[in-house]
């Protein structure tokens, strides 16, 4: 079959009823897991994965990439409403958002806000489409020696999510995969780090761990100040102008064109696509004075970019198997637990669920826009609940989800002590996204090492002399030039103030 | 940030050397390429060398500012011990005294820690937190969870 007739295919699947009420489900969590400033859409990812416990791969998947997506949405409104960013990628919208709701027009900016975002969600998806079949064909035809060189390009990515530090964000990287090592080693059975722990024999599931990283560290930060906004900002009609309409048709074209760029590249994050955004519509505005006073500009775009670097990521995911940000390798866990690895494979092995999943993004783009808008009343009543419940009831729902993953004490006991850690992390500002992706792509990378070596006979030539291979490694090589020149250059010039 | 990134750095070289050790103990190199203890000897490796590197400019680089909030005042150290001992509780108590019992207990016990809700609110957040979630999870979705020695 072709890419029209898979994705009609796709479309019939995710439009059954069960697949779009999940679908719904997610987009609502995901919304809610945006408006909740504190939890992120990585902690929320996290946390919600056991609801899809007792799902078939198909609706699991759907309604955890609609809670990714949706939590995109979700942080503007807090953003516009209360000038606290409910995910890191909307913090630049906070700079106009909030100035157009202090004007009374809140409802304006969250209607753009909401119509970019489906356009840029929208337009990604539409580029994985199309990019799909051609990429995933390519990497069919990868033995160990390219899935080693593909894994090798992945954690080089992890240079690009370095913070302030590369000796932190390697740090976080190999402590990553350490922890990806526990449990019985993949090609000769030997147990490794188990210290005699018969629960450490398969290994740590990755499910409490992300969930102690992300979740359990940003509650316990979060409660360390007993401090919480007051929503006082009213609404106002959600129709936007024919003005404001065409000032934003502009932002909304150059935010998709961005977001859509820089989902594919690797290590970017989230809040970049934003401000490059925003930096390029003050560029070209005839009064980039007046942004920061409630310029509907200043929101279009980087909403739009936003929502199209959150689906264009996806691109990376679906067709290489190679997670772009912690909450993708989340995901890209999610997948594994269901039993499907993201890449080529998935394409020609379960080419029914890929493509139902890739229709869901559109009829879950399309959901968002219909019911977010309504639904940004109940969304701020939400804000008024008190910290000490919302806290309790996330806390208490890691547990079940911690515990249900094995049906077992000991994930609790995992996702506590990674919560710790992660907590610990936060505070030395050591970033955690090169701890989720090595942690989930380490064992993969190890694993075709080993065979490829298997495969020659201990000979390192089948890594120079296959030429997709030496492709794939020069790549890796440049990926990790391009990120630490940068950073080394950074730390020289500071050493020189 | 001097101290705390200097104490970090000496905790990680302390953590290279121990997994260094035990890599040794796995096989290195097999016939076939690579054992078991290949990528965790080389990891330590690197660990160390990025233990030192920490160390190193901790102790000689430029000295970050240490964020006002690094350290939680009173009020957040006995909220986060609160957190913690809420949640090891729950990892002590829930299989002998079930899900329901423990995770009622968590809720009123962190209700009470994080916030001043009234004894009702609490009841009732506590009721559908553990009864509620416990009727979801084991016959919606038909995830088990623990029952203890009184049945409940």
């Amino acid at each position: 079959m072709d890419t029209p007739a898979l994705l009609l295919s796709g479309f019939a699947a995710a439009l059954q009823p069960m697949n779009l009420l999940f679908a719904l489900i997610g987009c609502l969590l995901g919304t809610l897991i945006g408006v909740l400033p504190g939890v992120g859409p990585s902690a929320g990812t996290a946390i919600l994965i056991p609801l899809t416990f007792a799902l078939e791969p198909t609706p699991a998947i759907i309604m955890l990439a609609a809670i990714y997506y949706g939590a995109m949405y979700g942080g503007t409104i807090t953003s516009v409403l209360i000038n606290t960013p409910g995910e890191a990628a909307s913090a630049v919208t906070c700079l106009d958002g909030y100035q157009m709701a202090r004007h009374g027009r809140a409802g304006t900016a969250l209607a753009i806000a909401a119509i970019g975002s489906f356009i840029g969600g929208t337009a990604a998806v539409a580029a994985l489409v199309m990019v799909a079949l051609p990429l995933s064909n390519l990497a069919l035809r990868f033995g160990p020696p390219e899935f080693f060189g593909l894994m090798l390009i992945g954690l080089s990515m992890v240079t690009g999510l370095a913070g302030q530090s590369m000796v932190r964000a390697l740090l976080s990287a190999v402590i990553g995969l350490f922890v990806a090592m526990i449990g019985i080693d993949p090609v000769q059975g030997a147990p490794r780090f188990t210290f005699g722990v018969i629960q450490l024999l398969s290994g740590l599931n990755i499910v409490p761990v992300v969930m102690g990283l992300f979740g359990i560290s940003e509650i316990l930060l979060n409660i360390e100040s007993s401090s919480r906004q007051v929503f006082e900002t009213k609404m106002s009609s959600l129709v936007p102008s024919r003005q404001d309409l065409r000032r934003s048709t502009g932002a909304i074209l150059r935010g998709t064109g961005i977001g859509l760029f820089l989902g594919l590249v690797p290590g970017i994050g989230t809040m970049i696509p934003t401000f490059i955004s925003y930096v390029v519509e003050k560029r070209v505005s005839k009064e980039p004075e007046k942004f920061g006073t409630g310029m509907i500009e200043g929101v279009a775009g980087p909403e739009t970019a936003n929502n199209a670097y959150a689906n264009a990521a996806m691109i990376p995911l679906f067709t290489l198997g190679i997670p772009t940000s912690p909450t993708l390798a989340i995901l890209m866990g999610a997948f594994m637990m269901n039993g499907l690895i993201p890449g080529p494979l998935l394409f020609t092995q379960h080419a029914g669920f890929v493509w139902a999943v890739i229709a869901s993004m559109v009829v879950g783009n399309i959901i968002l826009l219909v019911l977010n808008l309504p639904l940004i009343p109940m969304w701020v009543s939400v804000l008024k609940i008190p910290y000490s419940m919302l806290f309790a009831f996330i806390l208490g729902f890691a547990v079940v989800g911690a515990y249900s993953v094995d049906n077992s004490i000991f994930g609790v006991g995992v996702m506590v002590v990674f919560g710790l850690l992660g907590y610990a992390f936060k505070k030395l500002d050591i970033p955690l996204a090169p701890f989720a992706l090595t942690l989930i792509l380490g064992p993969m990378m190890e694993k075709a090492l080993r065979q490829s070596l298997e495969m020659s006979g201990g000979d390192l030539s089948v890594f120079y002399t296959r030429p997709l291979t030496a492709t794939l490694i020069v790549l890796a090589a440049v990926v990790l030039v391009v990120n630490t020149v940068p950073a080394f250059s950074k730390v020289k010039a500071d050493s020189q103030l | 940030m001097k101290r705390p990134y200097q104490i970090t750095a000496l905790v990680v070289l302390l953590l290279a050397g121990f997994l260094a050790q035990e890599s040794l103990r796995l096989r290195y190199y097999t016939s076939l390429g690579p054992g078991p203890g290949f990528f965790p000897f080389w990891l330590s490796a690197l660990m160390a060398f990025l233990g030192g590197a920490m160390f190193w400019r901790a102790t000689f680089g430029v000295v970050e500012a240490k964020p006002a909030d690094f350290l939680a005042d009173r009020r957040g150290c006995l909220r986060i011990a609160a957190v913690v001992g809420g949640l090891l509780g729950v990892i002590l108590l829930m299989e002998p005294l079930g899900f329901r019992l423990t995770m009622f207990g968590f809720y009123l016990f962190i209700l009470a820690a994080l916030g001043r809700q009234g004894w009702l609110t609490a009841g009732i957040v506590s009721l559908s937190g553990s009864v509620g979630v416990y009727h979801v999870f084991v016959h919606w979705l038909s995830v088990p969870l623990p029952i203890g020695v009184l049945g409940i």
